[in-house]
């Protein structure tokens, strides 16, 4: 399973109830404001960095970029992906859950 | 009529993109500082993020608002108030906010301290949240 987690970890608990959730080994695909919490030196990148253990998680180029986020400083272990990768993405899993 | 000057603060909670709260808080911004007031702008929590430098909205095809935070000193709005206690929490630096460069060299993003917002936000008479 894919999940989509759409919203910035400081304002809401998405991102917090989807690593809670999911299953390990299942993909998690941060976008809009959701790639906030791909950034080194946050409140949450400990967090980040346990889920990297247990999930592939790969971030939107386009919405860090929107953002003025730069790659370099992603969480080592964080994956970037443009639009066709989360189009793959969402195509190798057999099911994507939009958290929001 | 005889004109009544307020002091005004527009205090910013969310980050840019993800909603139409920032657009929509400038947009009132421009519009209440052509009625003369005493007007001041407040970033804390996911606000912060409005004003991270290299923003490139275009490639999503959405409006650069942000760039017009360059324009309020031309309407008087000269003191833009960041938390440093939210930019410390995400992780950003003095040197990751935009500048807005003021007429006598300075510049008008501030960063202050949860106790400096605290009493600069006492001080308002007008106080509007987005």
């Amino acid at each position: 399973m894919l999940h989509t987690v759409n919203k910035s970890p400081h304002e809401k608990s998405t991102l917090s109830s989807c690593l809670r959730i999911a299953q390990s080994g299942s993909d998690i695909l941060l976008i809009e404001d959701g790639v906030y919490a791909a950034m080194t030196d946050t409140q949450f990148e400990s967090q980040l960095q346990d889920a990297i253990c247990r999930h592939r998680i790969f971030a939107l180029e386009e919405d860090l970029a929107c953002r003025g986020l730069q790659i370099s400083k992603l969480i080592p272990g964080i994956q970037t992906v443009d639009y066709s990768g989360f189009v793959q993405l969402a195509v190798e899993n057999d099911s994507v859950h939009a958290w929001f | 009529m005889v004109a009544v000057k307020k002091k005004f603060m527009y205090v910013n909670r969310r980050a840019p993109y993800g909603s139409i709260y920032g657009l929509e808080a400038l947009d009132v911004v421009l519009a209440g500082a052509a009625f003369e007031q005493e007007v001041c702008l407040a970033f804390l929590d996911d606000g912060v993020y409005q004003l991270k430098r290299n923003q490139n909205p275009s490639i999503l095809g959405m409006k650069h608002y942000t760039r017009t935070f360059g324009a309020l000193v031309d309407f008087e709005v000269e003191s833009i108030y960041v938390e440093e206690e939210s930019m410390n929490v995400r992780g950003l630096k003095a040197s990751d906010l935009i500048e807005i460069p003021l007429e006598d060299d300075g510049n008008a993003v501030r960063i202050v301290s949860t106790q400096e917002l605290t009493e600069l936000m006492q001080q308002q008479e007008v106080v509007l949240q987005f």
